[in-house]
């Protein structure tokens, strides 16, 4: 950014515009990666994500594919294998059951089963979430359903800048990377922009780390760990619990997969109550493992720890009941209220 | 003051758009030529640049349906 004719303004993204822009970095400087997907050239992704990289690329390298996903991720895999680097849109990741075979016990695998000697550098990129009444099966999360299964990393931007970050990281991983992206955070209108995804990026080459969770608003009373969409909504019931003396720190862990533990603990040490909250099925989830790692290093708390998750029924396709089960920003503050009664 | 208006050659014919994103919020400060606002016409995407620099006061929010020609804000 030295030379006189850059523009050193601030520039602003979308989530759905900073991986567009990642990708199309990554391949101009990498002949190796490559995009396939449903809808991802002419179209340039349902959700935005592929804008522009047919025409800058061309049909070789950016892939319109039927609608098979064993096809086309089972082809991926193999790709990636011989070498290349795939970059796959997996639409809605609620899709995950016809391809999972290729995911799990193929991508995943393919490193330990080899012994190193050959490695599955792609990157699966699908989208995640509800709250546009699209019903229950494209309306799901399943952070814990691939955060569960060892051989993949597992990330979720909040905002754009990290998006790019991620995604630049992610294509150069030599294993398989999970890149999922929030419905309401891809700036496409019609899902429901939360404005705090947009933010500055820059136009230069840079990694967000996988594996590192931020702490973006520090606070002494309580550590809120959210990710994707519930980081805004923790975000703004920080904001609200401000008002009445309560300074809450909220970690986005960023990466799901591995887990940025250290963080987290490191909060709650400082803090000692901690509150969780997750857009996935509540059991089984990403908020048990939260607390169990607290819980398991004997870190004393203030308050029992706490779950604002989504219920373990199906997304209701109504918008009046799929929001009722939604996490919010006002039972985050809720939760909050009730650990700080607790006065341990 | 500068209205923001959406040009006539934004998209080839008269099929209905909506504003899908303001980059920035009412009274962000933004610069001449910075991409400020996307609209969507059914699938596509166009971008909407500011005309000057100044303040922006958005006129017509997110998600709300826009014609060819329509003042949907201004740069202060």
């Amino acid at each position: 950014m030295s030379s006189p004719e850059v523009r050193t303004a601030a520039r602003r993204l979308t989530i759905a515009k900073a991986m567009s822009e990642a990708i199309g970095q990554e391949m101009a400087r990498d002949p190796s990666v490559l995009v396939m997907g449903e809808d991802i050239g002419k179209l340039g992704g349902v959700f935005g994500t592929t804008s522009g990289l047919l025409d800058r690329f061309g049909p070789e390298r950016v892939r319109d594919t039927p609608i098979s996903e064993t096809a086309f991720i089972g082809a991926a895999v193999g790709l990636a294998a011989q070498g290349m680097r795939p970059v796959v849109e997996l639409m809605f990741v609620d899709f995950f059951g016809v391809c999972m075979d290729a995911i799990y016990n193929l991508a995943a695998k393919q490193a330990y089963f080899s012994g190193g000697q050959v490695t599955c550098p792609m990157v699966l990129m699908t989208s995640v979430g509800g709250g546009y009444g699209d019903a229950g099966q494209h309306s799901q999360c399943l952070y814990a359903t691939f955060g569960h299964l060892p051989g993949m990393k597992v990330v979720i931007p909040s905002t754009a800048r990290d998006a790019k970050g991620l995604m630049l990281a992610a294509i150069r991983d030599p294993n398989p990377v999970i890149f999922m992206f929030h419905k309401a955070l891809q700036g496409m209108g019609w899902l429901g922009t939360v404005a705090g995804s947009i933010t500055d990026v820059p136009e230069d080459d840079y990694v967000v780390p996988i594996g590192t969770a931020a702490v973006v608003r520090e606070g002494s009373e309580v550590t809120i760990v959210a990710l994707g969409h519930g980081v805004h909504q923790a975000l703004d019931a920080a904001h609200e619990l401000e008002r009445e003396g309560c300074t809450a720190e909220v970690v986005d862990v960023r990466t799901i997969a591995p887990l940025d533990r250290a963080t987290i603990r490191r909060s709650v040490e400082k803090t000692g109550r901690l509150l969780v909250v997750d857009d996935d099925y509540l059991s089984y989830g990403f908020g048990a493992e939260i607390i169990a790692s607290i819980c398991e290093r004997g870190i004393a708390l203030r308050a029992s720890p706490a779950r604002i998750a989504y219920p373990d029924i199906p997304v209701p396709f109504t918008p009046v009941m799929e929001h009722f089960v939604l996490p919010n920003a006002d039972k985050i503050v809720a939760g909050v209220r009730r650990m700080l009664e607790q006065n341990r | 003051m500068t209205d923001i208006a959406v040009p006539h050659d934004l998209w080839d014919d008269g099929r209905e758009a909506a504003i899908s994103v303001w980059l920035y919020a009412d009274g962000d400060p933004v610069e001449a030529g910075a991409v400020i606002a996307e609209i969507m016409v059914e699938k596509t995407s166009y971008e909407l640049v500011a005309p000057s620099t100044g303040r922006l006061a958005i006129l017509v929010a997110a998600d709300e349906a826009v014609a060819k020609g329509q003042v949907i804000g201004r740069v202060d």
